[in-house]
């Protein structure tokens, strides 16, 4: 991902996660913050695919377990590094 | 391997097994540890082995538990250690007037002179909106009987196994635990939510047979190709803690059909134990809506519309504080579940809503009457139920976000669960409802 794509990833983490504007995600995973349980990650599932046009597949889903890991699937599914 | 030997619990973190002969044995040693003389403690029910056995060898010596989340906020910690004074709390940080027994147990340092009834066994909350604390309070008697009668109703063998996809301080999450260990079956205790590959990985490893859920698992699992992710003896789903749409209900329920299973779909209450009613695979898709019959042992009859539930299982009565503990029972076995429902020919129960303002939001009970009162806090508030959320109208500016933090952990729920709208002004209709058309034309 560009850094633009990144920080448009941090973006949908810190909407979705109901955090302060600048809070950090970099190192966010699964169930580290009490948002971020299984509502919380069907609600981010939602909106990584709303913002960058993606169709997450089942194996994506479970695999999304840390902010790293969703660069990394959406970085995938955009073509990029 | 016999019967005995199949293991009882399983610990998914470290893999520790213990089979249904070694738990008997260690919670008959374990129960005979704790003091003499009736107590309460207050347990974080995580979803551990040694946790779970040290709260079952406490039901096995007699004593009184009530279960509570591992996450549950320190304010409303501190407010049920004021109300129920609870002789021991277990898996706590320590804490002044306790004395620590050992990592885990600390002790009042003077105990609480107000009875507990003999009968008294287990203190399970009925929802997280309570500003009062409020209680079930259920006896031996009818954990026994409502877990037996679940394992019935689901027909489970010793070969079944499930993991504790709930959690154990709920009422359904605990019928899991309490009715495989009553069928000579086996429970996976694991923290991971279907939505993880661990979980998947785990469900293969143990071999699951039942997968339990509640309509938001359901929801999620229904965008994923369950098939794929689910080992293949795992052939059975249950379901329970709110209406579940008819056509989830029926993918499902063909999805494990073509695996040799279905689904169970069930009705209950905190206040009778956990389940009053199951609908069996063999009735589906003819019932698909019904929520069944009675288990075993229960009754159902419709009074003024509303359905009345009868059976061992039903709560001794709830309580408020350490106060109430000392009481018997008050219903006599029959509770008036305030749920509108109608019963079929056959004696199937279809439920058609709640009386009052009382509603489910991720399995908890919320009066948004009560919800609305704590909202006031801030502004002109109404509260109601959006989608699966609970949806919080305020007429001026929101809180920050601590602050709604903190307003969703009071009730329970997970930040993400309660959605915020500022308005001009709420929209009351004449009936004391909130005008839903003037809400939308507001948004």
């Amino acid at each position: 991902m560009n850094p633009e794509q990144l920080d448009g990833l941090r973006a949908v983490f810190r909407h979705t996660l109901d955090l302060e504007a600048g809070a950090v995600v970099d190192d966010l995973a699964y169930r580290a913050l009490p948002a971020w349980d299984s509502i919380g990650h069907m609600r981010l599932v939602a909106a990584i695919e709303t913002a960058f046009d993606v169709m997450l597949d089942t194996d994506e889903v479970i695999d999304l377990s840390s902010f790293a890991q969703a660069a990394a699937i959406v970085g995938r599914h955009l073509g990029g590094v | 391997m016999s019967a005995a030997d199949r293991p009882a619990l399983i610990d998914a973190v470290d893999g520790r097994r213990l089979s249904h002969a070694r738990l008997a044995e260690r919670l008959e040693r374990e129960a005979a540890l704790w003091p003499p003389g009736k107590g309460l403690a207050l347990v974080a029910a995580v979803p551990r082995l040694d946790r779970v056995c040290r709260w079952l060898s406490l039901m096995r010596g007699g004593h009184a538990v009530m279960l509570v989340p591992p996450e549950l906020a320190p304010a409303r910690l501190d407010r049920l250690v004021e109300r129920y004074r609870p002789d021991w709390l277990l898996g706590w940080p320590l804490r002044s007037g306790y004395v620590g027994l050992d990592a885990e147990v600390q002790a009042v340092e003077r105990p609480d002179p107000r009875p507990l009834h003999a009968d008294l066994a287990l203190l399970l909350s009925t929802s997280g909106s309570s500003g009062a604390p409020r209680m079930v309070r259920l006896s031996r008697r009818a954990v026994v009987a409502n877990a037996t009668a679940i394992a019935q109703a689901l027909a489970l063998t010793p070969e079944d196994c499930v993991a504790t996809t709930l959690p154990l301080s709920y009422s359904y999450g605990l019928s899991l635990l309490h009715s495989h260990l009553a069928a000579g079956a086996s429970v996976v205790l694991s923290g991971q939510s279907v939505l993880e590959r661990g979980f998947w990985d785990m469900a293969g490893q143990y071999g699951l047979t039942f997968l339990a859920g509640v309509p938001f698992v359901w929801q999620s699992l229904r965008r994923l190709d369950l098939d794929a992710l689910a080992p293949a003896g795992l052939r059975f789903a249950t379901q329970a803690g709110g209406r579940l749409d008819p056509r989830l209900g029926e993918h499902f329920h063909t999805l494990m059909g073509r695996r040799g299973g279905g689904l169970f779909t069930m009705y209950g209450q905190t206040e009778a134990t956990a389940r009053m009613t199951v609908l069996p695979p063999d009735q589906m898709p003819a019932r698909l809506g019904s929520v069944g019959r009675p288990i075993a042992g229960g009754r159902i009859g419709i009074r003024d519309g509303v359905v009345v539930y009868d059976g061992d299982n039903v709560m001794m009565g709830y309580a408020e504080s350490r106060d109430d503990l000392g009481r018997g029972d008050e219903l006599a076995g029959v509770l008036d579940t305030g749920d509108h429902g109608r019963l079929d020919a056959d004696g199937y129960l279809w439920l058609e809503g709640r009386a009052g303002r009382v509603v489910k939001v991720m399995g908890l009970r919320l009066d948004l009457d009560e919800v609305q009162a704590r909202a006031a806090l801030f502004g002109s508030a109404a509260a109601l139920v959006r989608g699966d959320d609970l949806l919080v109208l305020i007429a001026g500016p929101l809180p920050d976000a601590a602050a709604r933090a903190a307003f969703a952990a009071e009730l329970g729920l997970p930040p993400v669960a309660v959605r915020w709208r500022q308005v001009a002004a709420i929209p009351w209709a004449g009936n004391g409802k909130i005008d839903l058309a003037a809400l939308d034309a507001l948004a």
